[in-house]
């Protein structure tokens, strides 16, 4: 369980809003790979396994909390919580830059916010891909797909994250280089 | 203007298909062959190597994203959890062991005795709910089911419209075994599988009391209704089965498409959005089933074009069928997707030039957008641009009649060939091996449905 809560709750993070429901859904995942014990086949990844089943609950969670809030499908791709859109995190963002650079916890927000413009499908195979190094078969096991489907998914989610973040790595070394740079010799002033 | 337009739209297809190369290439998912290939383009075409820097660029920013370590109590609190609920479940297992020693005795008959008044009174404190859940059981157990079927009528119509996919009923009577006890219980009947059940399902059972609960009184009564008219209907077993399918299908349809479903009242139109929906369904599935070269805008389009064309010929093609055959299709087939079948086991037996005729070929052309056309244009030889049509045609029947396969289905499918067929699969690159893999497990289905 140690093993996997941390990264298995960073991804539920970025699935679902909250980091409390985030930890609560993780929780969650543990009482069921708990109860299912039984039915695991040894010869079948456990991460694949456990992640099959956290791809299900985040579903079951989003899904849910869709039903209830009876968001608007068109005004967010993914269809599951209304989130501070991209566009406006950069446009406050914009208002500052070239002159400063941007912080760093702006600069994860931003990246946080491109992920969560993705829809559910992509925002997975995204987040196992990137943060479990998972292969296209894992993945398209974890979530019921064909490998195939697993190859566009992930190649549209990648367009579509290097168009978000293409302000932000202009002119060689861009700007979120510059703010790491910055983190690293101990300023935050960004001037 | 419309050279610009298509100019236009193959310079995005292209981009589209090198992007999922790129993507591929970085993730390491490409063979050999297709990287050096790869390479060799990126040496001699610096767009391509700038798009190639700029996705990873992009991929790597991911990495700066912080991670928040789990405090313990987390691990803590899980652990608990899991611990409270293994007692729940050893509860009733559990037996009050008594221990020898004389010199505790009385401090264990002192213990016994307040763990059978514990136990008493909460066996009293359960006795309520569990008669209420008992005489209910049976409705409780399926009443979330009655929440998406608006009417007898609505289920008795989906039964016979067989609208929904071919392989999930398939399955039926595997499911009617698994799903539902339908027979009806005493009360007795019921309790006694109340007392069988695990925490788990009491759990589940606890919830959809709550969430029926949660409903209006106007809601609870008409599932009631609903689930008394269905009980005493002639066919209750079997529309219930088609009540759970429909409700396995609902959460495979997109959730604006579920609201609107839902939402309409009148019969005739939930029955055309269904159809509408399945349309819909089938054709990203055609996007799935298999690697073809159809542009995806044309799938839609295409595969109503396959549809009428399938229905023309069917007629023709059963009248050819030998008379063993056409049974076992009739048998083994639904009345919808027959066509399909006969269609696809026709494409085995005949050649390309028997089955698309001059007529055929150009009123397809007319569907086709010119993306489409041009990739048949690009065929060596006009057999060769027929058998390209012909694999379109095929995939978009194999979408009607069966779901897209995952690479453990074809993992199984493999195992259950023997060994020498299993060998025409070595030393192929990871992409051929699915693709030849597909075909054969597709060839041997529909050998399956007709002989």
């Amino acid at each position: 369980m140690r093993r996997y809560q941390t990264r298995l709750r960073s991804i539920m993070e970025h699935l679902v809003p909250g980091s409390q429901q985030a930890e609560d859904l993780t929780q969650e995942v543990f009482m069921r790979v708990y109860r299912s014990r039984k039915t695991y086949q040894p010869q079948a990844k456990f991460s694949t396994w456990l992640f099959t089943i956290a791809n299900n609950v985040a579903h079951n969670a989003i899904e849910k909390l869709s039903n209830r809030k009876e968001v608007h499908l068109s005004e967010t791709p993914s269809g599951t919580f209304p989130t501070r859109a991209l566009e406006n995190i950069a446009k406050d963002a914009s208002g500052l830059m070239p002159t400063r650079v941007l912080a760093r916890n702006e600069q994860a927000e931003i990246i946080a916010a491109a992920i969560q413009s993705l829809n559910e499908r992509q925002r997975m195979a995204v987040l196992l891909s990137k943060f479990e190094h998972m292969s296209y078969v894992d993945i398209a096991e974890t979530m019921g797909l064909t490998t195939q489907a697993v190859k566009s998914l992930l190649a549209r989610a990648r367009v579509r994250l290097k168009e978000l973040l293409s302000p932000y790595m202009q002119n060689g070394r861009d700007h979120f280089e510059m703010s790491q740079d910055q983190g690293t010799g101990q300023s935050d002033d960004g001037d | 203007m419309s050279n610009k337009n298509s100019n236009e739209s193959d310079a995005e297809f292209n981009a589209n298909a090198d992007d999922a190369l790129l993507v591929a290439y970085l993730d390491g998912e490409l063979s050999d062959a297709e990287s050096l290939g790869l390479e060799r383009r990126l040496s001699s075409e610096p767009d391509l190597c700038e798009r190639l820097y700029s996705l990873q660029k992009s991929w790597d920013l991911l990495d700066s994203l912080p991670t928040k370590t789990i405090d313990h109590s987390f691990t803590r609190s899980t652990i608990e959890l899991v611990i409270e609920e293994e007692l729940r479940n050893s509860r009733r297992s559990k037996q009050i062991r008594f221990s020898w020693a004389a010199r505790v005795a009385a401090a264990l008959l002192l213990f016994a005795v307040s763990v059978s008044l514990s136990y008493g009174y909460a066996r009293y404190q359960q006795a309520a709910p569990h008669r209420e859940l008992a005489n209910k059981l049976e409705f409780l157990e399926i009443s979330d089911l009655y929440g998406v079927i608006p009417s007898i009528e609505f289920l008795e119509r989906l039964n016979e419209s067989g609208v929904l996919p071919e392989t999930w009923f398939r399955d039926l009577e595997q499911l009617q075994e698994e799903v539902i006890e339908t027979a009806p219980q005493s009360v007795s009947q019921s309790r006694q599988r109340l007392e069988d059940m695990n925490m788990e399902q009491l759990l589940d059972l606890r919830s959809k009391k709550d969430s029926l609960e949660k409903e209006s009184k106007t809601e609870q009564v008409r599932r009631q209704n609903l689930h008394l008219q269905l009980m005493q209907h002639p066919q209750h077993e079997r529309l219930l089965t088609v009540a759970e399918e429909f409700k396995r299908w609902l959460s495979t349809i997109e959730a604006s498409e579920r609201i609107q479903l839902l939402g309409e009242e009148d019969l005739d139109k939930q029955f055309e959005l269904i159809a509408k929906i399945r349309s819909r369904q089938e054709a990203r599935y055609f996007g799935l089933v298999g690697a073809t070269a159809l542009p995806a805008k044309d799938v839609q389009p295409f595969s109503e074009w396959v549809e009428q064309l399938v229905k023309l010929r069917a007629e023709d093609y059963v009248n050819r069928l030998a008379r063993n055959v056409r049974q076992n299709v009739e048998r083994r087939t639904s009345e919808r997707l027959r066509p399909y079948t006969i269609f696809l086991w026709q494409t085995r037996r005949l050649t390309p030039r028997q089955l698309i005729d001059q007529q055929t070929y150009q009123d397809m052309l007319s569907v086709l957008s010119s993306d489409a056309r041009n990739i048949l244009n690009q065929q060596e030889d006009e057999d060769k641009r027929l058998e390209l049509a012909l694999s379109w045609i095929a995939n978009a029947c194999r979408a009607k009649t069966n779901p897209p396969l995952t690479d453990v289905e074809l993992f199984d499918y493999l195992k259950t060939l023997p060994p020498e067929r299993q060998l025409e699969f070595d030393d192929l690159s990871p992409q051929e091996w699915r693709q030849r893999l597909k075909e054969a497990y597709y060839l041997d289905y529909e050998r399956d449905l007709v002989q």
